[in-house]
């Protein structure tokens, strides 16, 4: 009698959920080491370190207002993000390259699956994109001369960037089966971000829907008043992202209720985030910048230091220092009763336009000089030059050349007063292709060429030696009338003649 | 002499039919799409952003150049006594003729968008150069992928890598030497210097490129392990 054995046959049982998030973790975990590898983020992230750590700069670095920084690190990421993009994208083709698509097809892990490690796989480099806006903020925050405050939502929209055109990448890889998509879109994201470019005058929701919110004005304004909607921003990037994330798992067969429902909720996100963006600025910040464009002493701390007062707006107090330094330093050099005249350097902001702004404040009232938001550099001179003229001149009405002594008068002390004047002064002039005017704040100071020729002559001159004959004629040279050629003679120079072109200039 | 262009003309017929088209025809498709966006929203936009999307445009064309040079039966045809320079050119000045078509295309769009006044500030002929040296540096990527691998496919990684370099020479490159200037910049004539000179380096490494070695490379997919592209399915 034979017994018949059988062998039982078992179908290999279903990966438990468990299993899957493990197999999912996997290919995450080696996906992510690729793509943090792959020589397109390479390059672009050694682009972005070398762009970080070039040395030199501006002067005006030095004097960061991080209001303004925070939103800087953005560009960078918008870049690195681009590189992701498209290397995210030939990640999840590449087996689709290889011809292994049909291999995969008999794996325990579903191409859904796979789909939600390759998504994964984007966030540690969007990490270290993170780390990169960390490190460049605080590098900005720890130099000595940064005032304002930065904003989280705006140091986090450039990781979001990262993230969003990453899932992209990954959407595409799963929508179009070609790694042509990717760079192609690339293209398309740098003429939505750096062609098309939404400017402050379309309407605040199709800016909103842009990648990165540009905002570039003539200088910082104080964080109270930027009015930027970073959050809501930072919002819409998170959950475009969640949604291209949920698109490119559904179309690679991963139709779950959890997809579909996190799939509408990211829509729906996606929508409020546009239309909250729309409303911005609120009717709080209007009314803000209209009180600091208007009436700024409202607002400001000041600071009385011997016949000088200071006011500046809470944020940049920490820059009255350097007011300090180079307002003594002119009224040192002026001697007489400009070194004790009173006077109040007010800080103002021209806001109506919010951070895209590019008007100049409103003149200062008698016995007021403007100070700017910016410091440092050309903008040490400017200073110098407004805080000169308001001794000479007195008022910041004239938009004009000063055909007279208190031009040259003007202009020599404000070099004299600044670190480097004389490199400065000539670099502004060159920078604008207009030698001899310096862009103090609210109006710009003008030199005809003949003012400007006694100016450079009293600038090859030893300082102590016109610093006497200033102070021994102050009250000369800074009277309305006294001609160039009377200046120049007091002060041991010749004039040049007047020419044709000196004539043609507007005389304050 | 006479018989080389006997032998183009013969070709010419399989050259047309075995280029690429639609990877050549979405990136120029995208392009014309990019140039018409002033036309279509009525943006009104000055002759500086007009200059910058026809550059859009014409780095949407290179990155469908970058294929040009797929060639699947690249293993193959190594042995034909047609020499690859030749078929090399072959495809691109088919691929050169479609594009001069459609480059008219994209000017035809922007100018369609641009008042009579802004349009005479965008200078066609220059950006006709910046977009043929765009389309010459996909082809030298893709010329050098060709000779110094065994890659029958230069065109995914040639079009991955080609947004790059002109993002980099926007960044990096200092004031005196920018490439992307606007129209009626002083340093318009300089620029377009160098990207005359762009576009000669980048035909010149391709020309160099297209010739044979002398041995063929030792990574031959099958033969060993290092070869770039295993099994044999279509890829793109």
């Amino acid at each position: 009698m034979t017994a018949l054995t059988r062998t039982p046959v078992t179908a290999p049982a279903p990966p438990s959920a468990r299993q899957g998030l493990r197999a999912v973790l996997a290919l995450a975990r080696v996906e992510a080491r690729r793509l943090l590898l792959h020589p397109l983020v390479l390059v672009a992230l050694a682009g972005y370190l070398a762009l970080l750590l070039w040395p030199g700069g501006e002067p005006e670095d030095a004097y960061p207002v991080l209001q303004d920084i925070d939103r800087e690190t953005q560009l960078g990421q918008l870049l690195l993000g681009l590189a992701v993009m498209i290397a995210a994208n030939l990640g999840v083709l590449r087996s689709h390259r290889r011809g292994t698509d049909g291999s995969f097809a008999v794996l325990v892990v579903r191409p859904w699956r796979r789909t939600c490690a390759h998504v994964l796989s984007v966030l540690p480099t969007v990490l270290v994109g993170a780390l990169l806006v960390a490190g460049q903020f605080t590098a900005e925050a720890l130099k000595p001369g940064a005032v304002g405050h930065g904003s989280v939502f705006e140091l986090v929209t450039g990781p979001l960037l990262v993230l969003l055109l990453g899932v992209l990448g990954v959407l595409l890889g799963r929508v179009v089966r070609s790694s042509f998509a990717a760079p192609l879109a690339a293209v398309a994201v740098i003429a939505v971000s750096f062609v098309f470019v939404a400017g402050s005058g379309s309407p605040a929701w199709v800016r909103g829907m842009t990648p990165l919110l540009f905002d570039e004005g003539a200088r910082p304004l104080p964080s109270a008043l930027q009015g930027r909607p970073a959050g809501r921003h930072a919002l819409y990037l998170l959950a475009l992202a969640v949604l291209a994330a949920a698109g490119a798992v559904r179309a690679s067969g991963g139709r779950t209720r959890a997809v579909r429902v996190t799939a509408l909720t990211a829509l729906g996100a996606v929508v409020a985030a546009v239309v909250l963006q729309g409303t911005a600025p609120s009717d709080a910040v209007r009314e803000a910048r209209e009180v600091a464009t208007r009436d700024p002493a409202e607002v400001q701390d000041c600071e009385r230091r011997g016949p000088t007062t200071y006011c500046a707006f809470p944020e940049f107090t920490p820059w009255i220092d350097e007011w300090a330094r180079v307002t003594d330093r002119v009224r040192s050099l002026a001697g007489g009763s400009g070194a004790e005249q009173a006077l109040t350097v007010r800080q103002k902001v021209a806001a109506l336009d919010g951070p895209s702004g590019t008007g100049e404040p409103s003149p200062a009232a008698p016995g007021e000089v403007t100070a700017s938001t910016a410091w440092g550099g050309e903008r040490e001179l400017e200073f110098a030059a407004s805080v000169a003229r308001g001794l000479v001149v007195g008022h910041e009405r004239h938009a004009g050349a000063y055909c007279d002594a208190r031009g040259v008068l003007t202009v020599w002390l404000a070099i004299h007063a600044t670190r480097d004047g004389e490199a400065l002064f000539a670099e502004t002039g060159n920078a604008y292709d207009s030698p001899g005017v310096i862009h103090a704040p609210v109006t710009a100071i003008a030199l005809r060429d003949r003012e400007l020729t006694v100016v450079q002559r009293l600038l090859a001159l030893p300082r102590e030696r016109v610093g006497r004959a200033v102070r021994a004629h102050w009250a000369e040279l800074s009277a309305a009338g006294t001609t160039t050629d009377r200046a120049a003679a007091v002060l041991g120079v010749t004039a040049p003649a007047e020419t044709a072109a000196d004539r043609a200039w507007r005389c304050a | 002499m006479r018989r080389r262009a006997a032998v183009a003309l013969a070709l010419a017929r399989p050259t047309v039919r075995s280029l690429p088209w639609r990877l050549l025809g979405g990136g120029w498709a995208l392009g014309v799409a990019v140039a018409a966006v002033p036309a279509l929203f009525a943006l009104h936009l000055p002759a500086a952003v007009l200059a910058d999307v026809a550059r859009v445009a014409a780095l949407c064309g290179a990155v469908g150049t970058a294929f040009a040079l797929d060639d699947p039966a690249r293993h193959t045809t190594g042995t034909v006594p047609v020499p690859r320079p030749l078929r090399q050119t072959l495809r691109v000045a088919v691929a050169g003729l479609a594009g001069a078509l459609w480059w008219a295309a994209v000017l035809g769009a922007v100018r369609a968008g641009a008042d009579a006044g802004t349009w005479a500030g965008v200078p066609a002929g220059a950006l006709t150069v910046e977009a043929a040296a765009l389309s010459g540096l996909a082809l030298a990527l893709a010329g050098a992928a060709v000779r110094f691998s065994a890659v029958r496919l230069p065109g995914p990684a040639v079009a991955a890598a080609l947004p790059a370099p002109p993002v980099a020479a926007a960044v990096f490159l200092p004031d005196g030497y920018a490439l992307f200037v606007p129209p009626g910049d002083p340093r318009w004539a300089d620029a377009h210097t160098l990207w005359a000179g762009i576009l000669t380096a980048t035909l010149a490494v391709w020309a160099a490129c297209a010739l044979e070695p002398r041995h063929r490379s030792g990574r031959v997919p099958g033969r060993t392990r290092g070869g770039e592209e295993r099994g044999g399915a279509t890829a793109r």
